[in-house]
């Protein structure tokens, strides 16, 4: 059994890794709202989100909407494998014992 | 890094709560165009009755065959966006305007014998029944898709039963104010995470 993600496991970086999962493949979410989901302040959203970007788990996309800056964020092939194979090690854990 | 049993199934717990979040913020902003629209729908259709008497039946029937088309359209565009999204659901917008069509016609079928058994009604009664049919719709989606949807049903529903049971003279301007208004401030609220 392969061991666990420590990038991943973090709790915070554990919840953004599964809501970003749960988007379609093509879709990115915006920073605004997985910061709502979250409930998290802008200065935690912002390290777990750069340890997770410097892991290649997560791409951030910035642009404008209209005049409107605006910051989108979405999970990468290398993270949603991650994720996919953390949550396989946690399930093995389980079973295991 | 050693894992606890407790924290691998904590782990999987908070997996499944951010997945029920991201499904619930997916059917909220699907649900609330179609509240806007029909809210919208409600508040013309309802202010003719109480102004326009004479126009009232032109104006709900036009009303109900352009809801009933941007419906179909809107979820459609829904269903392919999701396709786009998703390779696995890239069928299901091919699907939705055809299944939408035959929900659609139950519905009538529904309305239709409901007439022919309860007949005679007065347009008001007829109204009532309607608008309770689909509040309560409204809320039977809300236990399966979020409970925001599930609150803008029930008070729409108390609008409805308040607006027939105490307001005879102004109740098709109580439904489109208080009916309408709830149906697009819901539908607004939707919109917010």
């Amino acid at each position: 059994m392969e061991g666990p993600d420590e990038v991943i496991h973090q709790s915070t970086r554990l919840r953004i890794s599964a809501i970003l999962n749960a988007l379609g493949a093509s879709e990115l979410m915006e920073f605004s709202t997985l910061k709502a989901l979250m409930g998290a302040s802008d200065g935690n959203m912002a390290t777990h989100l750069t340890a997770l970007e410097k892991a290649g788990y997560i791409a951030v996309t910035k642009d404008f909407l209209g005049k409107k800056p605006r910051t989108r964020v979405a999970l990468t092939e290398a993270g949603r494998r991650a994720f996919a194979k953390h949550v396989a090690y946690l399930k093995a854990l389980l079973d295991a014992q | 890094m050693q894992i606890s049993r407790d924290e691998a199934a904590q782990a999987l717990a908070d997996i499944r709560d951010a997945r029920g979040r991201v499904n619930q913020l997916h059917g909220y902003s699907d649900a609330a165009p179609f509240l806007i629209l029909w809210g919208l729908i409600w508040l013309v259709a309802n202010s003719t009755t109480q102004f326009a008497p004479d126009a009232a039946n032109m104006t709900w029937l036009a009303g109900i065959i352009a809801g009933s088309v941007l419906t179909v359209v809107l979820a459609t565009a829904q269903a392919r966006q999701r396709g786009s999204r998703d390779i696995s659901r890239h069928n299901e917008a091919s699907q939705m305007g055809a299944r939408l069509g035959m929900t659609q016609g139950v519905v009538l079928v529904f309305f239709i014998g409901l007439m022919a058994i309860v007949w005679p009604f007065d347009a008001r009664q007829f109204n009532a029944l309607i608008s309770l049919f689909w509040s309560c719709a409204y809320m039977a989606a809300g236990i399966w898709i979020g409970m925001r949807l599930f609150w803008i049903g029930a008070i729409t529903t108390a609008a409805i039963l308040f607006g027939y049971f105490s307001l005879e003279q102004y109740y098709a301007l109580w439904m489109g104010l208080a009916g309408g208004g709830s149906l697009i401030a819901g539908g607004l609220w939707l919109r917010r995470v």
